[in-house]
């Protein structure tokens, strides 16, 4: 049965660290605590090209890392795969969840088991127009988890992700940008763009004339700073603003 | 528009009430599945919706509910005290300046972007309303599901004990620390939005 108190300083010391020295401890501290050998924690972006203040730290051996970055795996990882659309922790290798892997997936899995990762648990970080993100906390003997710790290692991987995230962010010196906000008939311009329509036909559509639909769209565009179309409809749909289901349905 | 309002009422002309405990139903009963009591049909009100809650309430500009918080003295029964004190390990925090933050909830009629921000201003209210009030700390229960977004608003929050799984989610109680740099912790996490609160009297009309 783990402790009350330490699980408590563990979390305390997350939010002490000064640098990714002091979270890598803490980390390290935590991943026995709750019985693990590996961890790894971080945003699901390109690690050879990360963007600002996205961050990845892990325990894992050189030789792992190196074949990670060489097969270029983090592209398609199957652990960061199951993340998707989730928000509950989950324990693998589970048959139900590797069912849902490709033939790739399923390769970086085995050799992933070959280098000593043959069970653990992860737990999905969305945060609403962020990067999604992870933390991992994996073992060397398949079967071993101890499934009453999970709900600790659920929070205390939050915790970390959290204290990282801002240490991270002030890094960066990032005051994140809200995004822009429209009128109902620049929303409207909005999703007859990413539906492909020209000026004209919004016009139609929406009874106005050619003109105005295409002021409205350049509103529209300065508001993000003078975006390009194909890039606008990226930007709204990242930053919620419209959704897929209003941009695919039928005219 | 943020209001503040001091008691339960409902069915009784709060229309602004009504459709927050209409708003509670759609979240908790027919999409979270909680267990929880359900009055006529269409309000979620349970045994602490009682004239010592206090409501911080955002609405639109027809006066519609989008998205509230409910404040519950910790001197009074409250779900952290009544219902699920095993997730404290140490004694449960209490006092006059204790308040319980539970069932936050967001209008499903708004987009998530809109969501974002009417979570922002009530967090925003929030603490406010605490700084006026001498509020000093806040608890409350925490599940996956939330985990993380209460976390990302940048106040000081920290675990009262092993989070537990309850009802198939990872659950746990957590305190939130409220002192007068909190606001400036809310802007460096880009969450804190300069807002007007108005008080809401008993009787419903609001009064600056």
């Amino acid at each position: 049965m783990i402790q009350s108190q330490e699980f408590q300083s563990i979390i305390q010391a997350f939010y002490d660290a000064k640098d990714e020295q002091g979270i890598y401890e803490t980390f390290d501290h935590l991943t026995y605590f709750l019985g693990f050998k590996y961890f790894a924690i971080g945003h699901h972006v390109d690690l050879l090209n990360p963007p600002i203040a996205s961050f990845g730290i892990s325990n894992y051996s050189s030789g792992w890392l190196n074949e990670v970055f060489h097969e270029r795996y983090f592209m398609d990882d199957p652990i960061h795969f199951l993340c998707n659309g989730r928000h509950a922790g989950f324990a693998w290798p589970e048959s139900h969840l590797l069912n849902r892997l490709n033939e790739r997936h399923r390769h970086i899995l085995e050799r992933g088991a070959l280098r000593n990762f043959q069970s653990g648990y992860t737990i999905p970080v969305h945060l609403p127009g962020e990067y999604s993100g992870s933390c991992t906390f994996a073992t060397p003997t398949s079967g071993t988890i101890a499934h009453n710790v999970l709900p600790a290692a659920f929070f205390a991987a939050s915790h970390a992700f959290e204290a990282i995230r801002r240490l991270a962010r002030t890094a960066a010196g990032l005051g994140l940008e809200p995004p822009p906000q429209f009128t109902d008939r620049q929303r409207e311009v909005i999703l007859l763009m990413g539906q492909g329509k020209t000026y004209a036909e919004m016009g139609m559509i929406l009874g106005i004339s050619r003109e105005t639909a295409h002021q409205h769209c350049k509103l529209v565009f300065r508001a993000y700073g003078n975006i390009q179309r194909c890039n606008l409809i990226a930007r709204v749909l990242y930053d919620g603003i419209a959704s897929f289901p209003e941009m695919l349905r039928k005219q | 528009m943020i209001q503040i309002f001091e008691g339960a009422q409902w069915a009784n002309g709060l229309p602004i009430l009504d459709g927050m405990y209409r708003d509670r139903k759609k979240i908790f009963v027919d999409l979270l599945g909680w267990d929880v009591p359900v009055v006529d049909g269409a309000y979620e009100i349970d045994q602490f919706d009682d004239e010592h809650a206090i409501y911080v309430v955002a609405t639109n500009e027809k006066g519609e509910h989008e998205g509230s918080i409910r404040l519950l003295p910790s001197r009074r029964p409250h779900v952290l005290g009544s219902i699920f004190p095993e997730l404290c390990d140490g004694a449960i925090p209490v006092g006059e300046n204790v308040f319980e933050l539970s069932r936050a909830c967001l209008s499903p009629r708004n987009r998530a972007a809109r969501r974002l921000q009417v979570r922002n201003a009530v967090t925003t209210a929030v603490v406010e309303f605490a700084l006026l009030r001498g509020i000093d700390r806040f608890t409350c229960i925490a599940d996956s599901g939330w985990l993380s977004q209460i976390l990302s608003l940048g106040w000081d929050c920290r675990p009262l004990g092993l989070p537990r799984e309850i009802a198939g989610l990872n659950t746990g109680a957590l305190v939130i620390e409220i002192d007068s740099d909190t606001p400036d912790k809310l802007r460096t996490a880009g969450t804190y939005v300069p807002m007007r609160i108005v008080h809401a009297h008993a009787d419903g009309r609001a009064a600056a």
